[in-house]
């Protein structure tokens, strides 16, 4: 009888076994799982006719219905990591994406190329104690050029091609005016920044009649060129990210006195020479000096206390030499195929 | 300004830079007087030489040609053809040889005529583009030019010109004499300052010409001089040569002369023809309004009355320091001259010349300042040169009008102070050294600084240094004259705490790159704008005042603006945007957003508290009558297209203007500003308000910020795109940032999160068309209360078993609470109580 059973079990193993190995899914085979091992499945059958089985027989046959169920849990196992492996990478190969495909649409936008200019300066400078101010576009005549030692019908007048708006007001022609409207209101030590929309009515290829300048001006006690130098020097050090020389030249403004132009080696050939610098290896940066007592005293600040230097450049020139822009129209045309190399 | 090296050599040793100027004109640059170019005049005239016709002959095949034999000192003779007939054997001619140039890019090479070989060509003026008073036929030169020299040596064109930058305190410099002294100081070499000699004899100046200076307080010097009998005609060829080569055309002897003398000494001089001199009179003194004068160059002016004149005894007979008149001034037959050399304040010439248009050289050196001191000089230079080229008999005694000589205050400079401002060591002997060679005087001042005795000094500039009056001048003299590159660079070290960024900059630019960052691109435009470009697009500005963003109806406009589109300053951002939109448009950019951050300006009369400004107060200016100006900035964003989408392709057809809306929905976010509406045109407050004319009637809303309005957002009104022929839908937005960014930053306080489950429940209601989903969504926000942590719009259906005038808007609830687990009652409570109360309030059902 024992001997008949344990055939029986063996019968039940192989095509356990059998059903285990060849079911095709996971399915077929958790359905071949129930249909052996499950609780109705073929194995409690076997179990249920134990009771025919004499007494010794009995833990015998139990012993061997054990063996037999745990080689098909490994079996089962075994099926089930091969199943699943193989499912996962049909699915994996069903799912494959063609990634050249686009997502959405990036958003794009960008701040325009002379905010950049600005934000950079202000960046800049901010590190070294400078912090911005404003000023009105339509200045008064005094602000524009009298207080900053500009007389009536003098000659330095002709430096500045003005766009009036009545007998008292213009549209300011630099961004110096807020040194003045600065050292009114405010006490030294300063340094301050002022960028800015500025005015002159001329305009051909390489001039705007409204363009863009950042001035920048330094209030302590004893202010120097040396000190104005150093200033420019990390400036354009930070800007160009590298060691460019700092370069002055005699110059004239009505505000400063000692006054200079700056120029810095030219950053696209390191000096060497190239069609920016026009070969001579360096490019004008903009204008500075120390600031004439005159203006000091125009603005109620005692020259014999505070001494003060100011520097000052174009905003278009400085981003047609950062980012090669061949044509000033470009930057009022706002043409997105401009703006957008920006981003 | 020209400056002609071998003319300044008259005056300063420059002769070692004939060949190399390159040097010369750096050191002027590192010194402040820009050279901005070096011409070569003589280059252009390589192989072209003076000949001598030996033979004359007819050419065998051609009558109108004659066959030359040509001595060109080079032993052989050449042979040239010739089409001109004026020249004869033994002429001297001007013979541009093989390899030679000629204006025009014209290369002479040996050539075949008609069979006969010619070995170069005989030139005319014209060829040569020079003006040589005939240009008929070749040049045919004077007996003694030398064979074979080269002809530019034989004009005096082997020269070198200086083209000057003179910034405007350097008048100085505005001649040969002043750029020699410069040179001089520079170089450390003597100066030759001409001393004029000419014999003077005859009744004095004053018997001939009276002369009487009324306004000396704008004319501080006025001398001038009879000379009679001269005789007017063409200048010999030194001087003409010399004017010539600065750039100026020679006229006559006498106008040539003084136009010689301003070039070489820097003073502007007149001559009057006596005869015309009504009473044989010179009065110094301003015009009368209304008054006529017509100028050399036969322009009629009326006087404005003011201008300063110089006056016979009847009439004006000179702008005075600008322009002579015509009938006064030196012709053919002119005998007797009166010649002025005088000293005008700048101003007034600067004004003059200004308000009446008129450029001259005379007025450009007296409107940036000459040197009375100089007044004399050049007086008798003129003499002598006049008597040299014209003849004629000087009068024994000059006039001069000098009530008040110049005197120059000597300004105190400390040695220290330069040191200390220069950044680098100036020792006394070297700052006296170089101020010294500058022309300055320089004395020790013992008694006054005590603690440094023999570092302050007196000093006194020179009368042609009229820049030179504060001790910083005396400074930059040291620095300029030592050179700016010996300046150290020295990091100032901040020793005080820096100060913030003025709010408005802060909050414009975190507001840019907030715009920026939903997608737009930062355009920048002109502050001022075409007023009839502006209005057309712009309407009936008065509609937008309800709107949040008041748009002044009377633009500032620009006294004298660069052309018609650019006349007023803009009153709105939109029209200079729109403007943007059709350059994209039309260079086939179908899709575009933009947006402006920028000023617009207004004004008004003034009120007495504007006076109190401070600054204003401070000015000498009169603020009275004035108006007051003022600029607020404003955001205005435009949008056109769609992009056709892979993932999502209704999103083409979304209109632009829920694009822009949600954008400064995600701003007002960022901003934390929670508390926002958008009202329709018949929404808002009163009796509503009429949609601006660029807007769309139909697509537009205000921005309402916590009960103000800011703005508004909307499409274009179709006649506009119809005008432009855009065929793409446009929506725009102007916001007030001043408004928008109040109170800036808002702070940020976090929520505490729930752990309790959340759940999602969607309502459909059916509304008409004349309902907005918004209000109820507001109604939904109102009637769910705390536990509601969203509500949104998912989804808005039309059509179906719909009427025609309904739409389906479906909203999607969230709903959470902080305290427990919603039950299913509750939520069915909740949303029975939203629907009850959606119905009630705005009468719609729900689907």
């Amino acid at each position: 009888m024992l001997k008949e059973q344990v055939e029986r079990l063996k019968r039940v193993e192989e095509e356990a076994t059998e059903a285990f190995v060849e079911a095709l899914s996971s399915r077929q085979l958790y359905e071949a799982k129930v249909k052996f091992l499950g609780k109705q499945g073929a194995f409690a059958e076997l179990m249920k006719l134990m009771g025919r089985l004499s007494a010794e027989e009995k833990p015998q046959f139990g012993k061997e219905v054990n063996l037999s169920k745990q080689r098909l849990e490994g079996r089962y196992q075994e099926a089930e990591l091969k199943l699943k492996k193989q499912e996962m990478e049909e699915r994996l190969a069903r799912e494959s994406l063609d990634l050249t495909l686009p997502g959405p649409e990036p958003l794009g936008g960008a701040r325009h190329p002379l905010s950049l200019v600005i934000n950079e300066v202000v960046e800049i400078l901010a590190k070294i104690g400078y912090s911005v101010r404003l000023g009105p576009q339509i200045e008064g005549d005094w602000f524009n050029f009298e207080a900053l030692n500009i007389p009536p019908d003098h000659p330095s007048r002709d430096l500045q091609d003005t766009f009036y708006i009545d007998s008292n007001h213009v549209l300011r022609t630099h961004t110096s005016p807020v040194q003045i409207h600065t050292l009114l209101n405010e006490k030294p030590p300063l340094r301050v920044l002022a960028p800015g929309s500025v005015f002159r009515c001329d305009s051909d290829v390489s001039h705007s009649p409204n363009f863009h300048q950042i001035e920048g001006m330094l209030l302590d006690k004893k202010v120097s060129m040396a000190d104005l130098k150093g200033t420019l020097a990390f400036f354009i050090k930070e800007l160009f990210g590298s060691s460019l020389k700092v370069r002055f030249r005699p110059s004239f403004f009505p505000f400063t006195e000692p006054s200079a132009e700056f120029d810095c080696s030219c950053p696209i050939c390191k000096g060497k020479g190239c069609r920016m610098c026009k070969n001579s290896g360096w490019v004008e940066i903009g204008g500075c000096g120390l600031i004439n007592p005159k203006v000091l005293m125009h603005a109620g600040v005692d020259p014999k206390q505070w001494q003060g230097f100011a520097f000052g450049f174009g905003i278009e020139r400085m981003a047609i030499i950062k980012y090669g822009v061949e044509d000033i129209r470009l930057f009022n045309e706002n043409d997105i195929r401009f703006l957008r190399q920006f981003e | 300004m020209k400056i002609s090296l071998k003319w300044l050599q008259d005056y300063v040793d420059v002769a070692d830079f004939l060949d190399q100027p390159e040097p010369l004109a750096e050191k002027l640059t590192a010194a402040g007087i820009e050279v901005e170019g070096i011409e070569r005049p003589g280059q252009a005239f390589a192989q072209v030489v003076v000949g001598k016709i030996l033979l004359k002959d007819r050419h065998p095949d051609a009558d109108k040609l004659t066959l030359c034999q040509v001595d060109v000192g080079q032993g052989e003779s050449q042979q040239i053809i010739c089409g001109a007939s004026n020249h004869q054997q033994g002429d001297k001619v001007v013979v541009a040889l093989p390899g030679a140039v000629l204006p025009g890019d014209f290369k002479i090479k040996v050539s075949k005529i008609r069979g006969v070989e010619s070995r170069g060509m005989l030139c005319s003026a014209s060829e040569l583009g020079l003006d040589l008073g005939s240009s008929e036929g070749i040049v045919i030169l004077p007996e003694e030019a030398p064979v074979g020299e080269a002809f530019a040596q034989y004009r005096g064109l082997e020269d070198v010109i200086f083209e000057l930058s003179v910034t405007p305190n350097r008048a100085d410099c505005l001649s040969h004499l002043g750029l020699a002294r410069e040179i001089g100081s520079l170089l450390e070499r003597p100066v030759r300052v001409p001393s004029p000699e000419f014999t003077a004899k005859g009744a004095p100046t004053q018997e001939l010409v009276s002369v009487e200076v009324k306004n000396s307080d704008l004319c501080p010097r006025y001398a001038g001089r009879v000379i009679r009998g001269v005789k007017v005609g063409p200048s010999p060829d030194w001087l003409r040569q010399r004017l010539e080569s600065v750039g100026l055309n020679p006229i006559n002897n006498v106008v040539d002369v003084t136009n010689f003398v301003m070039m070489e000494l820097g003073q502007p001089l007149h001559a009057f023809d006596v005869a015309k001199l009504r009473d044989q009179k010179i009065l110094v003194a301003e015009s009368l309004p209304g008054e006529l004068f017509i100028t050399l160059d036969k322009t009629e002016i009326s006087l404005k009355g003011g201008e300063l004149m110089i006056r016979d005894g009847e009439r004006p007979v000179a702008l005075a320091g600008v322009v002579g008149g015509l009938e006064s001034g030196v012709s053919e037959t002119t005998q007797d001259l009166f010649v002025e050399s005088a000293h005008f304040v700048p101003e007034t010439v600067r004004k003059t010349a200004r308000s009446h248009g008129i450029e001259t050289d005379s007025a450009y050196r007296f409107s940036r300042g000459t040197d009375p001191e100089m007044v004399k000089l050049a007086l008798d230079r003129a003499c002598e040169l006049i008597q040299k080229t014209a003849g004629g008999e000087v009068a024994e005694v000059y006039v001069d009008h000098y009530p008040d000589p110049l005197l120059r205050k000597p300004v105190a400079v400390n040695v220290a102070d330069v040191s200390e401002r220069l950044g680098y060591e100036v020792s006394a002997e070297e700052f006296q050294a170089i101020l010294r060679r500058l022309g300055c005087r320089v004395e020790p001042m013992l008694e006054s600084s005590k603690d440094q005795p023999d570092k302050a000094f007196a000093v006194v500039a020179p009368a042609y240094r009229w820049d030179l009056f504060q001790a910083v001048d005396f400074i930059e003299e040291v620095a300029r004259v030592k050179g700016y590159d010996l300046i150290p660079e020295h990091f100032p070290p901040l020793h005080y705490h820096p100060s913030p960024h003025v709010q408005d900059y802060s909050h414009q630019e975190r507001l840019a790159n907030l715009v920026a960052g939903q997608g737009y691109y930062q355009a920048v435009n002109y502050g001022f704008i075409s007023s009839k470009w502006s209005e057309g697009f712009l309407g009936n500005t008065e509609l937008l005042k309800p709107w949040g963003v008041e748009v002044s109806s009377a633009p500032v406009p620009i006294q004298n603006p660069l052309n018609a589109d650019l006349d007023v300053m803009r009153v709105c951002l939109l029209p200079g945007l729109f403007k943007n939109l059709l350059h994209n448009y039309r260079h086939s950019v179908g899709y575009g957003r933009l947006f402006e951050l920028g000023s617009v300006f207004s004004s008004r009369p003034p009120e007495a508290e504007d006076r109190k400004v401070p600054g204003q107060a401070t000015g000498p200016g009169p603020f009275a009558g004035d108006r007051v100006y003022s600029e607020s900035p404003r955001l205005a964003l435009l949008g056109w297209g769609q992009v056709t989408q892979l993932w999502s392709s209704s999103a083409a057809n979304r209109p632009v203007v829920y694009d822009l809306k949600s954008h400064i929905e995600a701003i007002l976010s960022q901003l934390r500003i929670t508390q926002y509406q958008w009202l329709r045109a018949e929404e808002m407050e009163g009796k509503g308000a009429e949609v601006p004319d660029f807007l769309h009637p139909g697509q537009s809303a205000a921005l309402v910020v916590e009960g103000r309005a800011l703005g508004f957002v909307g499409s274009l009104h179709p006649l506009l795109l119809e005008r432009e022929k855009l065929r793409s839908s446009v929506a725009v937005a102007e916001l007030d940032v001043a408004q928008l960014m109040r109170g800036q930053p808002r702070s940020l306080k976090v929520k505490s999160l729930s752990r309790f489950p959340a759940v999602e429940r969607d309502l459909t209601f059916v509304l008409p068309q004349s309902l907005s989903a918004g209000q109820v969504l507001g109604e939904i926000k109102k009637a769910a209360g705390v536990n509601l942590q969203s509500a949104r719009i998912v989804d808005v259906f039309t059509g179906g078993d719909l009427k025609e005038d309904q739409r389906a808007v479906s909203y999607r609830m969230l709903l959470q609470s902080h305290q427990e687990t919603l039950s299913e009652e509750l939520l069915q409570g909740l949303q029975t109580k939203v629907i009850e109360q959606v119905k009630r309030k705005l009468a719609v059902e729900v689907r």
